[in-house]
């Protein structure tokens, strides 16, 4: 018997790899080449065949040879787990009775405090000498109309202390002022300021943040309150904090309020017991009442609140995508059988804000992973075996293919755990000295990375997210040079284009690519690379734990990690500086000697193969 | 006392003959606006793009601007090639005229050119 020609397939969430080999009959394996693609639809559903066809196909294109010399199709077990996501603000900041405006605008006019009553620019010829002003101009004012304004205000004896334009004018308008006041600008909804009140307007000197309107008793000065008041405006102060420029309104029942939203219990159901937990707790209660409960059978929201509504779509998604067919479940088969919870913040526009102010609201997110009853991998067996002729075999669960695959890294042995960080979930599996494989799947991977960058960013761009996951950052500093992340410049020949200028871009391979944001370059990094250690890190430590004799990490030997996200540039380092305290090895795998974290399945389907190892079963 | 021989920096702003005076006025508030004095002068003949260009060189902050008599608006950089402007508005309003001064503030402020 000669030589026999297969090729190992291993769909996954977003990649298909193929590996291609000719097994000898003393089961000695000649690598002929690996592919990789995107995967199509959804793993272990019929629609992945065709990312499957397009797989062998290419590897068999690169290695010379045709679909009828195939002897024989390896397929992977697909994991049955797909992974949701959701996320819900549990706090929320309500400005009332327009009592303040902190937006902060980059160029305020003037400097230092002005207080008086608020009065319309239309009505200021008629405003008392007595009172000081503080003027309140709508849009469409040119700035030397309201600069004459003022200024005539002024000579006829009106103190005026300040002004609050709707218009980017401040420093032009206070440029031409006789005696320059504070003026704060941009405010768009300025037709809200309640007019006839006491008002203070403070402006910071340029590199300043405002002293008196972020002090609580320097607003009670200021309005002369009493401590019962003093109380009640505590808040507006805790929001001007940090600003250069700000205006306090005194109105009769304004207020600034800070409000947690009722999300809703979250209950987890264990093997032995059940434990409810308040989801505006946060994420680490959530996670302890997780811990106790383990191993988590399902996990169902309060009908009605919030987190009821989270779960409930991320299980109806999830068997929308399984039920594309016959053998497709519903609902209530999606039991789901881990959930990630991950504290987040996300900037919203505070309600009730005259000019588009933004706070960070806290936020949670929620990986939800489910753990469906059907595999319908015998349908792709079946549609691949009659698409190219060759038998095709369904063998080895995922996570014991992948250790196969690994340990063919140079410098590892068994026993070795792999960690496979994907897109949807984290997966650790074990193999022992003795040779026992144990495999967990764990919620939240690459997807939820990229969904906290999107919303801690304020992005609302998908795709610029990943491309901040993905790719080092850089600061545009002239049209002609960029400062990398790590403080090294590189200069270009051709200049940059200006819509990048002076912007954090991410570097990415289609060049820079700005990204939308206030926040300077370090805030960025430190946001992704919280996101990825919020996430890996956090799922790596708990998938070892879970496979380590007796949940000791220090027992473990070799770590290996593969998978998309160990492609990345500091996920590894992440987690890698994590274990490094408990002693482990851990570094990326390199399947074959030369493939990287990549196709460890797809070279472990061939292997077990050449083995004999494979399942008999599933032969289409 | 010793006569200050090097005139303080400032943006340089080119404008052709019978260049809109409103459109002067915008692009100089764009620029006060920001923080950064502009120097206004007049210019000969040739185009936005042609006029900044030159502008920028004259600028001790390589920063020009440019504005035509029919109301065309270029901002400039020395050191980009002569033909490839900063911003070009061509048939702009007041607020394009505004951002225009702004624009070349902010390449000198290093700030995005919003």
């Amino acid at each position: 018997m000669s030589d026999r020609l297969v090729v190992g397939v291993d769909i996954g969430n977003s990649t298909t790899e193929a590996c291609l080999a000719l097994v000898g009959p003393g089961g000695a394996v000649t690598h002929l080449g690996t592919a990789l693609t995107r995967t199509t639809g959804v793993k272990g559903t019929p629609a992945s065949t065709r990312g499957a066809l397009t797989a062998v196909g290419r590897v068999l294109a690169a290695a010379g040879r045709r679909p009828h010399e195939l002897d024989r199709v390896l397929l992977n077990e697909a994991t049955p787990v797909i992974s949701g996501l959701a996320m819900e603000t549990i706090t929320e900041t309500v400005i009332t009775e327009s009592t303040m405006i902190g937006h902060n605008p980059a160029t305020p006019g003037g400097e230092g405090l002005g207080v008086g009553t608020t009065v319309s620019v239309l009505d200021l010829a008629e405003h008392p000498v007595a009172e000081p002003a503080v003027v309140v101009v709508p849009p469409g004012w040119d700035f030397d109309d309201v600069a004459a304004a003022l200024n005539a205000a002024a000579a006829r004896g009106v103190p005026v202390v300040a002004a609050v334009l709707a218009g980017d004018d401040a420093v032009l308008v206070t440029n031409r002022l006789v005696h320059p006041v504070p003026v704060v600008d941009e405010v768009s909804a300025v037709e809200k300021v309640p007019l006839g009140m006491r008002a203070a307007v403070e402006v910071a000197a340029p590199g300043r943040t405002i002293r008196t309107l972020s002090n609580t008793y320097g607003i009670a000065t200021v309005f002369e309150l009493d401590p019962d008041q003093t109380r009640q405006v505590s808040p507006v102060a805790r929001a001007l904090t940090g600003n250069r420029s700000a205006v306090v309104v005194r109105t009769p029942a304004g207020d600034v309020t800070d409000r947690r939203i009722p999300v809703g219990v979250l209950e987890l159901r264990g093997e032995v017991r059940t434990t409810k937990v308040d989801v505006d707790a946060g994420a680490e209660a959530i996670m302890a009442a997780l811990a106790r409960v383990q191993p988590l059978r399902d996990a169902h929201g309060e009908p009605g609140t919030h987190v009821g509504g989270m779960l409930a779509a991320v299980r109806d998604t999830m068997a929308d995508t399984m039920g594309d067919g016959p053998g497709g479940s519903d609902a209530a088969d999606c039991a789901i059988r881990d959930v990630l919870a991950v504290d987040t913040f996300v900037p919203a526009e505070v309600r009730g804000g005259l000019a588009g102010e933004i706070t960070l609201e806290n936020a949670v997110g929620l990986a939800a992973m489910v753990r469906t009853s059907r595999s319908r991998m015998q349908a792709v067996a079946a549609q691949v075996a009659a698409e190219l002729g060759a038998e095709a075999v369904i063998g080895g669960v995922e996570g014991e293919m992948a250790v196969l695959g690994a340990l063919t890294t140079p410098g590892t042995r068994a026993p070795v755990v792999v960690v496979d960080l994907g897109g949807g979930s984290t997966d650790a599996a074990s193999l022992s000295a003795d040779g026992v494989c144990t495999a967990v799947h764990v919620a939240g991977a690459g997807e939820l990375v990229t969904k906290l960058v999107d919303s801690e960013l304020a992005l609302d761009d998908r795709e610029v997210a990943e491309l901040v996951k993905r790719w080092p950052l850089a600061k545009v500093e002239s049209f002609f040079h960029v400062r990398h992340e790590d403080g090294t410049v590189q200069f270009f020949d051709q200049p940059l284009p200006a819509h990048v200028f002076a912007r954090v871009v991410v570097l990415g391979p289609e060049g820079p690519v700005p990204i939308g944001t206030r926040h300077g370059l370090d805030a960025v990094r430190r946001v992704r690379r919280e996101a990825k250690r919020r996430v890996f890190v956090v799922n790596t430590l708990r998938a070892l734990r879970q496979v380590a004799p007796d949940g000791d990490l220090r027992r473990l030997d070799f770590v290996v990690l593969l998978g998309g996200s160990a492609l990345d540039f500091e996920i590894p380092d992440l987690v890698a500086d994590a274990l490094a305290e408990h002693g482990v090895v851990c570094g990326t795998g390199n399947v074959l000697g030369d493939q990287g974290p990549r196709n460890a399945v797809a070279s472990g389907l061939v292997a077990a193969h050449a083995r004999g190892a494979v399942r008999a079963g599933g032969t289409a | 006392m010793r006569q200050e021989r090097v005139e303080p920096p400032a943006l340089v702003l080119r404008h052709g003959p019978g260049a809109p005076a409103e459109v002067l006025r915008e692009v100089s508030a764009g620029a006060e606006e920001e923080g950064v004095p502009l120097r206004t002068r007049p210019g000969s003949g040739g185009g936005a793009v042609e006029l900044a260009h030159a502008a920028a060189g004259e600028s001790r902050l390589a920063v020009g601007v440019g504005v035509t008599a029919d109301g065309e608006v270029a901002v400039h950089h020395a050191q980009l090639p002569a033909d490839r402007p900063a911003l070009h508005v061509l048939g702009g309003t007041a607020p394009d005229w505004r951002r225009a001064g702004r624009v070349a503030a902010r390449v000198v402020t290093g700030l995005p050119l919003v």
